[in-house]
């Protein structure tokens, strides 16, 4: 096979990216686990797969339906609140007494100054590292456990104690987690899917109103509800944390095949994680690809090409662009949902119209319309990102490029706004067709084709030169 | 009702809605001609809000130098966006254009962000610093021995106040955190002074009036309303910018050849009209007109002079023009006095209104929600009359 025709295949590209991901990944547990590429590689890594699979799922609105969307990352953002506070609130307070050493209980001179009560209830903890257990709950117990333990002289006195909903306990300790609804994997399987049906629905919704409008018209009113999606996010806070944004911690964070990150088996929970999201960013190709040989995807091409014309050969647009809104949300849903582990701090920031723009700029660079388009600008511009990233870095910088011990060179992180913005620039007057542009032939005439017609003196090609 | 409250709000309402007209013509005559959303026209925004204060109060220059001054430098800036982003894509599709200009948009945020990393806004107040070792005593009134009610330690800055009588100085001091900050007084010697805007831009009242505002615990509480000078000059400044713009479009050679282009590119190019030169010219008339709202916006407000200010009222302000019906500059001023409207009203009566209606959100601050607002208004605009309010029905909607 020549290889033009291997790089015009999304097929080839996906072995290519997959082969990549497996060989610089985590190595599997009998390989002890480690990687390439060190640990900060392989986070690099999981980024760039999941960003692949935001690039996937825009270049449906954008590559197939020819819609310029600025309000992906909405969906990248819902999908991630839907995961953290899907983890965080349906957390059960756990029922069962944990024991802990007296001395670790922090009372406060309040506290302390409270009358002694030893039927007072239970005694609930809050765990802070390297502090102990604030006590927020059944005071007057704990005072009387103190008391108790000073006249009775043990060496080391334990107390019965209730740990606090939600809280982050000692490494090791583990109890909450059983009655989590969503931490095990299949429950966290089924929260992906809610975060991708919710999303699904939300891109549903926003395109109602959209159906009429092409063009910049779309993209200011996309951008214009990704605004209200991303003002909300920062006022809502008893749903997103508001401007702290929600904390997943090793409590809230599901096991995975059976791997806990909570009790020091993070690496093995880390190479579960990596081969999850692989899995899904195979999936998204697969379903993507699937859609765009469809008869679906056809009407999708179709009115890329010519609304009314599509309209005119009888497409019904407003039900296969519904379905484009569909599929895309439900994707950046799913991403946003993995996403949300990777982070595990989701912030409104997740939201901010450049996160869309970062998504954008992968299918600008990579060609639009294509999936293969997608996964290599998400592999080149997420992994230029992060090497900006380092550069930012003083002390890396120097320690890389052997340069003098007092050498305080980098490049500001700011810098990166400026690249990808010059990148757009150049590329549109450039290249605007991106660096793998979608195979000229398969719905547009072949330049031998052309050329046959012209000799031809056919009607078709005259009145094709007119309308160009 | 609070009458004062409500003419406060009223005077900003009408001084963000002058803002936002200033910037909402240029995105409606680029958006007249070539069909383009000039998305780097709200930093050609920032830029002139910046370079303003640079000059204003970091150079201490005269209104009538830095208004000029500013306004050239972002014709020069508009005329460069136009040759060397957009004038290369001229016969591209459209999407093509939006996508250079959302690029230019980053590309100069970037590049002022760099140039400014260490400030998030520009100082505009004239502000006191404490110099020397030692902690400074600040007084409750401005003579010596006075009864001491802080201590500041070096190098702390606090914005002065009042100028004093020379030998003392009253700077803006919260007590207590929670409570408003009331003036102390410092010894002039002490601090360092660093002047900002000029007193009377900053601080002047052109007039005031008392309402009684009665209430439960004040029966005969009043209410007073004090018309602050720089929102006067805002509002004449931009009707005079508004006015002289429609003359200049309806009146003279180079305004009819803007409203021949907007109407029919290649008819106006047979008759002799040098397109591109149309074209540069609008984007330098509207980047002047940019730069006039940056300088309005940093003297009414003082604050927030930052890399990213021009995103949200360039936004808006494109809304503004959709509005009012893209391409028409009376439309522009009327949508950008409706959003400057819906934003004040919601920021100064939403909460009112929420918790009257909905007794149980009374601990929700519903202010935040002012921008969504103007994009939800936007948004129905766009959806259900794209030709905008002045617009024609079945004109060219995107």
């Amino acid at each position: 096979m020549k290889l033009t025709t291997l790089l015009r295949s999304d097929w080839a590209w996906l072995a290519l990216f997959a082969l990549l991901f497996v060989l610089f990944g985590p190595l599997p547990p009998a390989m002890g686990l480690g990687s390439v590429v060190g640990d900060f590689g392989v986070q690099v890594l999981l980024t760039i797969m999941i960003y692949m699979i935001f690039g996937i799922g825009l270049n449906i609105v954008i590559g197939y339906t020819g819609l310029l969307d600025l309000g992906y990352a909405s969906f990248m953002a819902m999908g991630a609140i839907v995961v953290a506070a899907g983890l965080v609130l349906t957390q059960q307070p756990p029922t069962d007494p944990l024991t802990v050493p007296l001395g670790d209980l922090r009372l406060t001179q309040e506290q302390r100054a409270l009358e002694a009560n030893s039927g007072a209830g239970p005694i609930v903890v809050q765990y802070r590292p390297d502090w102990g257990y604030d006590v927020v709950g059944g005071v007057p117990a704990a005072v009387a456990a103190l008391q108790r333990a000073e006249e009775s002289g043990e060496a080391e006195p334990t107390v019965q104690v209730m740990p606090y909903a939600g809280l982050v306990l000692p490494v090791g300790q583990k109890i909450a987690k059983g009655t989590h609804p969503f931490g095990s994997t299949g429950g966290f399987l089924v929260l992906l899917l809610i975060a991708g049906l919710v999303c699904a629905a939300f891109g549903v919704l926003r395109g109602i109103p959209t159906l009429r409008l092409t063009g910049d018209y779309y993209a200011i009113v996309t951008l214009g509800i990704a605004e209200i999606v991303y003002i909300t996010i920062q006022n809502e806070g008893w749903l997103t944390g508001g401007a702290y944004g929600i904390k997943l911690d090793g409590e809230t964070i599901p096991q995975l095949f059976g791997a806990d990150p909570s009790v020091g088996q993070g690496k093995i929970w880390l190479f579960n994680f990596y081969y999850l999201v692989l899995a899904a960013l195979v999936l998204a190709f697969v379903f993507c690809k699937r859609l765009e040989q469809s008869r679906l995807g056809r009407s999708w091409a179709a009115i890329k090409a010519d609304e009314v014309a599509a309209m005119a050969s009888g497409i019904d647009v407003k039900q296969a662009k519904l379905l484009a809104f569909l599929a895309s949300g439900f994707l950046g849903g799913v991403g946003g949902g993995l996403y949300a582990l990777k982070l595990t701090t989701v912030t409104h920031a997740q939201a901010e119209v450049f996160e869309s723009i970062i998504v954008v700029c992968f299918l600008v660079f990579g060609g639009m319309g294509t999936i293969r388009g997608a996964l290599l600008g998400a592999a080149m511009l997420q992994g230029l990102a992060e090497f900006l990233r380092l550069l930012a870095d003083p002390y890396w910088v120097r320690e890389t490029f052997h340069l003098a011990a007092d050498s305080e060179l980098s490049i500001p992180n700011e810098a990166r706004m400026l690249i990808y913005g010059l990148m757009l620039v150049l590329l549109m007057r450039f290249r605007p067709q991106g660096l793998l542009p979608p195979r000229a032939g398969s719905d547009a005439p072949s330049d031998a084709e052309q050329a046959a017609w012209r000799a031809a003196d056919s009607p078709l090609f005259k009145v094709g030169s007119e309308t160009a | 009702m609070d009458w004062g409250y409500f003419l406060k709000t009223l005077c900003n309402a009408l001084s963000e809605g002058s803002v936002y007209a200033l910037i909402a013509v240029g995105y409606t005559m680029v958006y007249g001609i070539i069909k383009l959303i000039n998305f780097a026209h709200g930093e050609v925004y920032m830029i002139g809000a910046m370079t303003s204060v640079w000059l204003f109060v970091g150079h201490q220059l005269p209104l009538v130098v830095v208004v000029p001054l500013c306004m050239l430098i972002c014709a020069a800036l508009g005329l460069f966006l136009d040759t060397v982003a957009y004038k290369p894509l001229r016969g591209s599709t459209r999407l093509a254009a939006l996508i250079t200009a959302i690029g230019m948009s980053l590309i100069l945020q970037g590049i002022v962000q760099l140039i400014t990393p260490n400030f998030h806004a520009l100082p505009v107040d004239t502000t006191a610093t404490v110099l020397g070792q030692d902690k400074v005593e600040a007084l409750a009134e401005p003579r010596a021995g006075a009864e001491v009610v802080a201590k500041l330690r070096p190098d702390q800055t606090r914005p002065i106040t009042e100028a004093g009588d020379g030998a003392f100085v009253g700077v803006s001091w919260r007590l207590k955190p929670g409570t408003d900050p009331v003036t102390v007084w410092l010894p002039r010697e002490a601090v360092r002074i660093e002047r900002g805007l000029p007193e009377v831009l900053d601080r002047s009242v052109v007039g005031e009036v008392e309402f009684s505002a009665p209430s439960e615990d004040d029966p005969a509480g009043v209410s007073v309303f004090r018309l602050p000078f720089k929102d006067v000059l805002t509002w004449i400044t931009a009707l005079a910018m508004m006015g002289g713009l429609h003359l200049l479009v309806q009146r003279t050679k180079i305004g009819k050849a803007m409203r021949a282009c907007a109407l029919d590119q290649t008819t106006a190019a047979l008759m002799g009209v040098n397109v591109n030169r149309v074209i540069a010219f609008t984007f330098m008339v509207g980047s002047a007109m940019a730069a006039v709202a940056g300088i309005l916006y940093s003297i009414k407000v003082g604050g927030g002079i930052y890399f990213r200010m021009g995103y949200y009222p360039g936004v808006i302000a494109f809304a503004a023009a959709v509005l009012g019906g893209i391409g028409h500059l009376k439309g522009a001023l009327l949508g950008a006095m409706l959003l400057g409207f819906a934003s004040s009203f919601w920021q100064g009566y939403a909460n009112w209104g929420f918790h009257s209606l909905v007794p149980s959100s009374t601990t929700k601050d519903f202010s935040p929600y002012s921008f969504a607002f103007c994009f939800l208004v936007m948004i129905v605009v766009i959806v259900f009359r794209p030709y905008g309010l002045l617009g024609r029905a079945g004109a060219d909607r995107a």
